[in-house]
Formats: structure tokens, C-alpha cells, sequence
């Protein structure tokens, strides 16, 4: 027996929330962010392809540099290059090309698999990527390992290694690889509606300073997919994905900053001293199953 | 001409004679019998015989008066053997009454065994009267009683003996009336009955007077004419003898570092809610806990090191949601015992301290009902006693919380509105007592019941996990049955047996998937056999014996063993197991109380020997030994030295032993040295002080095991150890007159580490200083001011440098270059004071109070957070300033 007491800070922290303590909130981008990354096919087989997209925003400074790394066996925080390869990077002025192929060779090793704006990401998953599991166990597979680390422009500098690390950000996800007969794939998003009215993809909306509106994210008809999940007795049951939403902005406040199938909708309130004119708000769907999808939408604030 | 009044007859408090520093070692109670040593006295001293002392001739010329505090130690047969005056007042009245109080007779104090010596506190009065008028000026002989009635306690309508009751002339009287009262000289005492009578008083106006230095006054006006006697109802408004503060410190237990306080002070000290056990949080060794919840965090050892006993049965929980008040009314007890560390073999299953609860066993001749209310609750409690001799005494205590009424208005003031917090918490106490028996009989049934749910509206999101949408709900309880029997075989043999049996009661559920449920079955037993051998040898062997059955239920969205909860990409499996636990464990121990020297009390040796067994069959089979000695020697009547050196096992927790498998588990007690040394001072009769090293080496520490893959691989291993060492320093005032208070200072550092190669770290918790000064004064009119002040070294924390994001489960974790605990927080400091005003009424009284928790205080973090991304950091602070106002009320009857 033990001597025990209840825990007083999270009825705390459930009064206060991070509001109360002055914290900035998650829905906030006033700083450099990775909201999403996306891998198409979402769930590859092995000798597939694998590409990769992010929404990557920067609102205080352009980002230099994102480098894309993948492993198979990853740490707490993603996969974890070699401090010395990645030293090696920070001056290749005086390398001739050869050194240089030989220091791309070398990175490759390592697992990097894109340099933005210079290499965009893409990954072939091996052929015997799942040799090593079981028939059964390749229908469910195993998931790889991608960290890519945005490096911003610091004072006008074009960004290098030396960045400090409270400035970069680093994120990591991980890509299932799986024989799996109903493969997964990246939701679809149609488009945002402002008080029930559709937003044309693309369009800029005008909002009024302090006031809020109810913006509902649309998917499309095959967001939510029906898929075979093999359990652990090996029984497979028919599932249905249940994706949930993220929504960001730059300046007022969401009633919410995420939001759970069925719900698709937040309320949003705009600034009443807004500062910028020119705002975006952007929604992240995933599918739970590493699926990914956002939309941007630009607004301007009256 | 002398008057014994009424207030001799308080004794302000007992100090029992285990207490005491020169306790009779041959008495059987004077021998450790913990958790319950020594037993609470069944029976006061009585005065039987009073002798009246001389008016000392200088005081009555000069026409003073006094009261003469006394220490009388008596005997086991009533006989006074010593008597020494506390405050020396002169004049003459100290020897007078030293002179008579040694002619006093008293009926012997009784403890479960039977007679036992104690020392008392007696305050012998004084009250000026003048010389005896000459014999002309004389009431006639012949005349009637003409002034009669009764003196009774307002509060109480206790009848009040021997005060001194006489006529006055009234202010606006004409000389001749005056000098009428002053040749009348009618001046009388109540009887034992509190009753009056005077004779003769002439005609017209007068003034009818009752009075006592330490009961007070009370005056009436009343008229006489045509010869009409007058009967008179004084009602005198007097100091409750329970609002008397008085703490004592243990001089004698075979402890060596016991601090005891009595619930008079207790409840008293601002920001504690008059509850007993958080008091120990303003005493050396025990460290600050986060938001004043009152986690026993003693010497640098975890919380669940320490036990909690009440009448020495270990009870799992301490405090009710919140951690502002502990589970026992504290209306129902009458002492805790708070040891730091070395204690003896009689307690076990613990490396951190342990705090004995003491519930009432001094039952009041009359029927009490005591009614409180305050921020937080409300309850009631009824003592009294029945039977032909009274001989059948019990206890009824009950509260209930009422901060869930206050919720609902609070969220929807903070913007909250559709979310709900519905805290709610019960308990219950029963004591039964068989008095004036030979044998000692008891009973104790309680229980205690914590429910806590919040909820939020449909549709908003907790976070991005489906399985943790929706309600969170969490409740526990405890009940308990108590029985205590000892049997006095002589005055040197006696056996003591108390068994238990009871259930506990937890339950966690987050939204519709996770679900823990636990039943704990408990049976407890305690065997005792002290045998005083002689005045220098006392033999104590005795079992605990603890065996329970858990059922208990595990409901998870995810399956444990495939570690699903780690990857967001993992379906979820619901996992679902039903299983049970049996496990029981026989400790028997033996101590000795070795007094070596003819002069037994100065010194005082306790070797003992523990075992300790926890065996779950078929999972967990550990038994260690534990060997431990402390001493103290009286190098002076006022200097005392002490020291102590142990070895204490801690069995692994339920939860550590258990296996899905029910394979072995490979887990042995945690381990603890434990070595003290100290120094006790007195400075005169009120002041005193002590100061104690201490060092803690722990071993064989349960943690995680890093090499944990699968079900296959143990979850916990005894890699960790640990240390802790720091010095205490007390300095008290008794509260003795008007004033009570201590300062107390404790320099620590408690350490750990988890793996031999790992660096050490500091213990969440380490505090190296922590301050804390407590006082509190009487003032006239029945108030009483008290404050209490405290700094605190702020806790160790672990400081980020970033967060990296998992883009698939939408969150950050912290990254930080800095070893774990290298960073601390800013020092804590607060003050809280806190007033009471005490109404008398004929019958009853009303104490008013005002806690005000925090009144002046610094920034104070108790935690530091982050942001989303490990960017920004801010403190969630400590309590802010609380006015707590409320009441109780008591009515006798």
C-alpha cells in the first residue's frame, strides 16, 4: 500500500488552460512551422516510390534549407543523422565535384533523401523492406521513419548549419510499408464554407475584425475510407477511418484548435486590432492512419 | 484565608508518563507498545485530597493575588512525588503552593494496563480576601440565608465548584451601604455543587459577584427588601478548558525523534484547516508539497515511502481530493505522532517516515456535540457516554464536502461554461470504548469516499485521441473495522491484539475506453506481548500480520504488450483483462528497552529486529531482516543526546509485482540505511531545542527497466539507488501562557540514480532549505491571533531548449540538452494568519474564524510548463491568497 494523493495541477491547468498563463496557442503561426507532411502513395509496398510534400510556414523569415532524412530504427526525436557527416556540410565551397558526389553518396548512406529548394524529397522503399516479417505481418507491415529539419534565413543569412537550434524545426513522421490489400490513402480535401458558403478553391475572402464565423472543412466522397485491419488473432475486420482536423491561423482566436469526426467545423473570430490585412488559415486533416491532407486559405481583414 | 478555586482543578493537560523524563520505568505503559505506545489514558487523575495553602503573609498585606502553575508528577498509586512551579509568580505564593500541592492525593491515571504515573499541569489559586472582620461586626449568628443560587460555565452549564462568591456594594451606593459591604464581609465559595449561600445581607441593592483568577468574573445586580431571600443564577463566561493550547514533545519514548502535537494547537495554525496530519508539513525534515496538497515527503524519501497510521493500522490514503484535508475528522483525534526517521521495529514497510494518527480516548464526562463548517465542508461530531457507570463511551464523526456546488458558478465565470468539475468526498468515523474494565476494549469503524468526474461539451475536442474524448472520472475509498483488546496479566505482563479488517476501493475512467477498476480485500492483525522484566529490562515481541485479495479490471483502447501506444499509426486493439492478486506477509519483531544505568531514565537503549515478508505465490516470494538500534542519554536534566541506526526494506508496490503471465517476478525489497544523530536543549520551562543530522542511503530502488521490448522482458528492475543527508533544527515555545510557536529549519539534498553508469540527479522534491516559523497568541477577550511563515528552496526541473514535432500524432516533445533536474525554481515564500473570536453563550459556544491562507506571498511556482512547441515557458504558481472564513460550534449537554 501506498500513500497516494490526487494530482491538483490538472484541475489547474483544466481552469487556466496555456490561455491563462499567457503561452502562445498551437493554432498560432507567428514563427516558423512544419503543420503537415504528406507521403504519396501514403501506405507504399516495397520498390515503390515514395515522394513527399510539407507545409512548411514561415511568417518571420523565409526558410533557407529543409533536409529530409529517413531510417528505420528512430530515436524519441526522429532519426538522428551523424553529427560528424552532418559537420562535414558546413563548408563544401572548396570541394571539387568529386568530393562532392562523394559527400552526396555519403549522405544518401546516411538516409538523406531531399535538400529543399535544391533536392526535392523522395524515397524508394527497398525490396526487402519486409523480409524480414511473416506473410501475415506484411499485410499490416511496418512503418519507416522521415525527419526533415527546417533551417530559416537568420538575418538575412541563407541559413546554415550554425543555426541555432532554438530557431530550426524539426519534425519527424512515419511512413507505413505494408502488402496490405486495402492500402491507405491520402484524404481529399474540397474546399472550406464561411457561414455555410462554399469557398471557391483558390479565392480570397473578406472578413470584418471582430467578428466570428463557423468555417467547416469539406471532404470529398472517399476521404473516409472502408479498409481490412488484420488483429492480432489474426481475424480481419472491415474499419472505417475516423480523421480528425487542425486548424491554424495567424492572428484571432478558434474556438477550438482541433476538431474530431464528425465535427468539421470551428468557430473562428477575427482580430479585433488585427494587424496584418492579409491573413491565411490553414486546416490539416489526417486520417490516423498517416494519411495527410491541408488546404490554405488567404483572407483579408477589413 | 486561602481559597482553592476552580481552576486548580483543570488540569491543563496530561503528559503521559512515557513522556515524561522521569517516568517510573517499571510501569508497564511507560514501555514502548507503538504504533499506539504509549496507550492514551482511560482515566484521569482525580484530586481526592486537597490541602489548603497558607495565604503567604506579604501578599495578604499587600492584598495580592496570584495563580501558581504547577508540574505535579504522581505516581501509579496518586501519590505526588514532585512538584515544581513553571512560572515563578513571587510573593511568596510559589513555596505556599509547592508546600501543599505535595500533600495532595490523587486517584492513580489509568492506561489500558492499568495505573500508570503522570505528570499534570495545576494551577493553584490565590484570591485576596480581606482579614476576617471582628467578630461585633459579625453577621449575627442567628440570621437566614437570605442570598442563594448557583454558579454555572456558560457554554457548558457546567456547575463550578469552589469560586469565591460575595456581596458588593453597587457603584451609586450611599457610604453607609458601602461601608455596610465592607463590615459585612459576605463572602462564601460554591459548594461542589456549585451552589451558594449567604446569610444576612441587609435590605436594598447590592451586588452579587463570583469570581476566580483563572475562570474569571461574572457580577449581578440584585435587590433585596422586606426580608425576601433572593436566589441568584450566575453564569460565568470562563476559558473552555479545550481551547487550552498545549503541545508537548516526547522525552521518553523508546523513539528517538518523536514530535507530537496536540489538536489545541493543531487547529489553530493558519492554512492547515485545523487538520492535523498537514501540521507535520511545518516540522523539521518534512519537505514542502506542491500546492499545500500535504504529500509526506520525509527526509528525501518518495511519498508512498512513508505511512500513514491511524491507531496503528496503515491506511493507503492520506488526504481527500485536493490534499487539503486528510481523511480523518479531525474532531476525533486526539494526537499525531510524527516521526522523521529511525523509528523503531513496530513500524515497517517503509524507508521515508511515518505519521501515527491517534484517535480520541479521553471521553468527556458530559455529552458533546460539535458542529464545523468551513471553505471547504462541513460536518458534525457527538461524543459522550451511556451505560449505569458511564462505562460505555462513544464517538460519531461525519462531513461531507460542498465544493461541487461551488463549481458549476466558477466555470461559468472563468468562461468554462458547459464544462463540469464535480468533486465530492465523504468520510465517517465510530469509536466505541469499554471503560472502567480491567481488560481494555475498543472499536473503530471508518471510511472515506473521493469522487471526482469532469466533463466538457459534446463536440469539443480533448485533445486528438478519439479514445480520450468525453468524461474523465476517478474515485476512491476506504473502509475500515478496527478492534482493540488488551489484557492486562499483571502490572509487569500484558498482551495487546488488534485485528482489521477492510476494503479500499479505486477507479480511473477516460472517456469510453479506458477503464480501471481495483478492489482490495484487506486483513490485518497485530500482536503484542510487553513484559517489563524489570526497571532496567523491557521485552516487546509482536507480529503484524497483512494478507488481502485484489480483483481488479483493466480496460485499454490499445493492447499493452504490442506497445501500440507509441505509434498513432498502430490500430488499436481494445484490451480487456479481469484478473486478481493474493498476497500476504507475517512480520514479526522483537525490541527491547535497556535502561543501563541506576538512574534509569537518564539513559535509554532500543535495539530491535524486523522482518519483512511479502509474498505473492507464484509471483513474488522476498523477505529481508532489519536490524536497528537508537538511544538517548541524558547528559543533563536539560541536555540530551540521541542517536539511531537502521536498516528498513520497503516490499515492491502491488502494481510493480504484477505479471500478465503470472511468471516470477524478479523483484526484491527496496532497500534504506538510515543513521541520525542528535541533541536536545532545554532552555528553561518553556523554550526548547534540538538539533539532528541525518544520512539515507538507499538501494535496490524500483524503476523502469530501460530494457523493456516486450511482456517477455520485466517491467521494473532494482537498479535505482539513492541518498539523502541534511540537518534539522527545532527551537519551540511551549504554550505555556500566552504564547505558543517554533521555528523550524531543515538543509537537505536527496539525490538518485537509475542506472549504476547513469550520473546522480536530483530527487524531484529535493528542497535544500526549507523554513518554516509558527506562533500564535491569546489575547483578552477569547481571541487569538496566530501566523505562520514559510521559505522553501524551489524544486529541481528539467529545462527544454526545443520541441520536435510527430506531424502524425500532431504533438511536440520536449528536447533538452540539459541533464534531468539541473535547473530549479524560483524559492517559494508565504505567510497566512489567521483569527478566532470565541462566543459563550449560556449553552453553547461559537468560534469564528478567518484562515487567510497566503495573506502575503511570493511569485511561488510549483511547476514549470511549456508551450506547444517547447519555445515559451511559464509557472503554474502556488495557491494565491484564500480567505477561508467559518465556524464550529459545541454544545455539552
Amino acid at each position: 500500500m501506498s500513500s497516494r494523493t490526487v494530482p491538483f495541477a490538472p484541475l489547474i491547468a483544466l481552469l487556466l488552460g496555456c490561455d491563462g498563463l499567457g503561452l502562445s496557442q498551437s493554432y498560432q503561426i507567428d514563427r516558423l512551422r512544419i503543420l503537415a507532411v504528406a507521403a504519396e502513395p501514403a501506405e507504399p509496398q516495397p520498390g515503390d516510390q515514395v515522394t513527399f510534400t510539407s507545409l512548411v510556414v514561415s511568417p518571420v523569415a523565409p526558410v533557407a534549407l529543409t533536409t529530409w532524412f529517413t531510417c528505420t530504427d528512430a530515436g524519441s526525436y526522429g532519426c538522428s543523422p551523424d553529427e560528424d557527416l552532418l559537420a562535414s556540410l558546413q563548408d563544401t565551397s572548396d570541394l571539387t565535384p568529386d568530393e562532392l558526389a562523394a559527400l552526396y553518396a555519403e549522405l544518401q548512406a546516411a538516409g538523406l533523401i531531399g535538400a529543399e529548394p535544391f533536392l526535392s524529397p523522395a524515397w524508394t522503399v527497398p525490396d526487402d523492406y519486409l523480409d524480414a516479417l511473416t506473410d501475415d505481418e506484411k499485410l499490416e507491415g511496418t512503418t519507416a521513419i522521415v525527419t526533415l529539419t527546417a533551417i530559416p534565413t537568420v538575418e538575412g543569412d541563407t541559413g546554415t548549419l550554425d543555426t541555432a537550434i532554438e530557431d530550426i524545426e524539426v519534425a519527424y513522421k512515419r511512413v507505413p510499408v505494408s502488402l496490405a490489400t486495402t492500402p491507405n490513402h491520402n484524404p481529399t480535401v474540397l474546399g472550406l464554407t464561411i457561414d455555410d458558403v462554399a469557398i471557391t478553391p483558390g479565392a480570397t475572402v473578406t472578413l470584418t475584425r471582430g467578428q466570428t464565423y463557423a468555417i467547416s472543412c469539406e471532404l470529398a466522397d472517399d476521404a473516409l475510407e472502408d479498409y481490412v485491419y488484420v488483429n492480432d488473432t489474426g481475424v480481419s475486420e472491415d474499419r472505417t477511418e475516423e480523421p480528425y482536423f487542425s486548424w491554424y491561423l495567424q492572428e484571432g482566436s478558434f474556438d477550438q484548435s482541433n476538431t474530431l469526426w464528425p465535427y468539421t467545423a470551428v468557430d473562428y473570430t477575427v482580430a479585433a486590432d488585427a494587424t496584418l490585412t492579409e491573413q491565411s488559415l490553414w486546416v490539416v486533416v489526417r486520417d490516423r492512419r498517416g494519411g495527410m491532407a491541408w488546404i490554405e486559405q488567404k483572407l483579408v481583414v477589413e | 484565608m486561602t481559597l482553592l478555586v476552580p481552576s486548580a482543578l483543570l488540569a491543563l493537560a496530561l503528559a503521559h508518563p512515557a513522556l515524561a523524563s522521569d517516568g517510573p520505568p517499571t510501569d508497564p505503559a511507560a514501555a514502548p507498545a507503538p504504533p499506539a505506545d504509549p496507550p492514551p489514558l482511560t482515566k484521569d487523575p482525580v484530586l481526592v485530597s486537597f490541602v489548603d495553602a497558607p495565604y503567604p503573609p506579604e501578599a495578604q498585606a499587600a492584598g495580592l493575588e496570584a495563580h501558581v502553575l504547577l508540574d505535579i508528577e504522581i505516581d501509579a498509586t496518586g501519590k505526588v512525588t514532585n512538584v515544581t512551579v513553571e512560572e515563578p509568580v513571587g510573593n511568596g505564593f510559589d513555596q505556599a503552593a509547592i508546600d501543599a500541592a505535595r500533600q495532595f492525593v490523587f486517584s492513580p491515571a489509568e492506561d489500558p494496563s492499568g495505573p500508570v504515573p503522570v505528570i499534570i499541569q495545576f494551577d493553584y489559586g490565590f484570591v485576596f480576601k480581606p482579614a476576617e472582620p471582628p467578630p461585633e461586626a459579625a453577621a449575627p449568628v442567628e440570621a437566614g440565608i437570605n442570598v442563594s443560587g448557583t454558579l454555572r460555565e456558560m457554554g457548558s452549564r457546567r456547575l463550578l465548584p469552589r469560586v469565591a462568591v460575595s456581596i458588593l456594594a453597587t457603584a451609586t451606593a450611599d457610604d453607609a451601604q458601602k461601608q455596610a459591604a465592607r463590615d459585612g464581609a459576605w463572602v462564601t465559595e460554591t459548594d461542589d455543587a456549585g451552589a451558594f449561600a449567604l446569610r444576612g445581607v441587609p435590605d436594598g441593592t447590592w451586588v452579587l459577584r463570583a469570581s476566580d483568577p483563572a475562570l474569571g468574573t461574572v457580577t449581578q445586580e440584585i435587590t433585596l427588601t422586606a426580608g425576601q431571600a433572593v436566589e441568584a443564577k450566575l453564569w460565568m463566561r470562563t476559558v473552555p478548558a479545550d481551547d487550552t493550547l498545549y503541545a508537548y514533545y516526547d522525552k521518553d519514548k523508546n523513539e528517538v525523534t518523536q514530535r507530537t502535537i496536540s489538536m489545541d494547537t493543531i487547529k489553530r495554525i493558519p492554512g492547515t484547516f485545523g487538520d492535523p496530519i498537514r501540521v507535520v508539513q511545518s516540522l523539521p525534515g518534512a519537505a514542502r508539497s506542491p500546492f499545500g496538497t500535504g504529500l509526506l515527503i520525509i527526509r528525501g524519501s518518495n511519498p508512498e515511502d512513508s505511512g500513514v497510521y491511524v491507531d496503528g493500522i496503515r491506511i493507503p490514503y492520506i488526504y481527500h481530493l485536493g490534499g487539503f484535508e486528510s481523511v480523518i475528522n479531525p474532531g476525533l483525534v486526539s494526537a499525531v505522532d510524527y516521526l522523521p526517521g529511525g523509528f523503531g521495529v513496530q513500524y515497517g514497510r517503509g524507508m521515508g517516515g511515518v505519521v501515527d494518527v491517534t484517535t480520541v480516548s479521553k471521553w468527556p464526562d458530559r455529552n458533546k456535540i460539535t458542529w464545523k463548517t468551513d471553505a471547504l465542508d462541513s460536518g458534525a461530531m457527538i461524543q459522550g457516554r451511556f451505560g449505569k457507570h458511564k462505562q460505555h463511551a462513544i464517538g460519531l464523526a461525519g462531513r461531507r464536502s460542498y465544493i461541487d456546488l461551488l463549481m458549476d458558478p466558477v466555470l461559468k465565470y472563468t468562461g468554462n461554461q458547459g464544462y463540469t468539475i464535480s468533486p465530492v468526498w465523504y468520510d465517517f468515523q465510530v469509536k466505541y470504548e469499554l471503560l472502567e474494565h480491567r481488560d481494555s476494549f475498543s472499536v473503530l469503524v471508518f471510511g472515506f469516499q473521493d469522487d471526482l468526474t469532469a466533463s466538457s461539451p459534446e463536440g469539443t475536442a480533448q485533445g486528438t485521441d478519439q479514445d480520450t474524448q468525453g468524461s474523465f472520472g476517478t474515485s476512491y475509498s476506504t473502509h475500515r473495522i478496527l478492534l482493540t483488546w488488551v489484557h492486562p496479566f499483571n502490572d509487569k505482563l500484558s498482551f495487546r491484539f488488534v485485528p482489521t479488517f477492510g476494503r479500499d476501493y479505486a477507479s480511473l475512467v477516460v472517456g469510453d475506453s479506458w477503464r480501471l477498476y481495483q478492489t482490495q480485500w484487506l486483513a490485518e492483525v497485530r500482536a503484542e506481548l510487553p513484559w517489563t522484566v524489570s526497571d532496567h529490562l523491557k521485552v516487546v515481541p509482536g507480529l503484524d500480520f497483512v494478507g488481502g485479495w485484489s480483483p481488479f479490471e483493466v480496460e485499454l483502447p490499445f493492447d499493452p504488450s504490442s506497445l501500440a501506444e507509441t505509434d498513432p499509426l498502430a490500430e488499436r486493439e481494445p484490451f480487456i483483462l479481469k484478473d486478481d492478486q493474493t498476497g500476504w506477509g507475517p512480520d514479526p519483531y522483537l525490541f527491547f528497552n535497556i535502561r543501563p544505568l541506576k538512574d534509569a531514565d537518564r539513559w535509554l537503549i532500543t535495539p530491535g529486529i524486523r522482518g519483512t515478508v511479502a509474498w505473492i505465490p507464484g509471483q513474488l516470494r522476498t523477505a529481508a531482516l532489519d536490524p536497528r538500534l537508537a538511544t538517548k542519554f541524558s547528559l543533563t536534566p536539560k541536555t540530551r543526546l540521541k542517536g539511531s541506526v537502521g536498516l528498513y526494506h520497503q516490499p515492491p508496490q502491488p502494481y510493480q509485482m504484477y505479471r500478465t503471465d503470472d511468471s516470477f517476478v524478479d523483484l526484491v525489497s527496496e532497500r534504506c540505511i538510515s543513521g541520525a544523530l542528535g541533541w536536545e536543549q532545554d532552555f528553561g520551562q518553556a523554550v526548547h531545542g534540538e538539533i539532528e543530522g541525518f544520512y539515507k542511503g538507499f538501494s535496490h530502488l524500483i524503476v523502469g527497466n530501460p530494457d523493456f521490448q516486450s511482456l517477455d522482458d520485466a517491467f521494473f528492475v532494482n537498479d535505482g539507488v539513492g541518498r539523502a543527508y541534511g540537518v534539522e533544527v527545532i527551537v519551540r515555545h511551549d504554550p505555556i501562557g500566552h504564547f505558543f510557536g517554533w521555528i523550524s529549519y531543515t538543509l537537505s539534498k536527496s539525490e538518485r540514480r537509475d542506472e549504476p553508469e547513469d550520473d546522480w540527479y536530483n530527487y524531484d522534491y529535493d528542497q535544500t532549505h526549507n523554513l518554516v516559523g509558527v506562533g500564535g497568541y491569546k489575547l483578552p477577550w477569547q481571541v487569538e491571533v496566530s501566523a505562520r511563515f514559510q521559505y522553501t528552496t524551489g524544486n529541481p526541473t528539467t529545462p527544454y531548449n526545443l520541441g520536435v514535432y510527430d506531424v502524425d500524432q500532431d504533438t511536440y516533445s520536449g528536447y533538452s540538452t540539459a541533464p534531468y533536474n539541473s535547473d530549479r525554481l524560483p524559492p517559494y515564500w508565504s505567510a497566512s494568519a489567521r483569527i478566532d473570536k470565541v462566543f459563550t453563550f449560556k449553552a453553547w459556544s461559537l468560534d469564528l474564524f478567518l484562515d487567510l491562507i497566503n495573506v502575503v506571498h511570493g511569485t511561488n511556482p510549483e511547476f514549470q510548463i511549456y508551450n506547444y512547441d517547447y519555445t515559451e515557458t511559464a509557472y503554474i504558481k502556488s495557491l494565491p491568497f484564500i480567505p477561508s472564513p467559518g465556524f464550529e460550534a459545541k454544545f455539552e449537554f
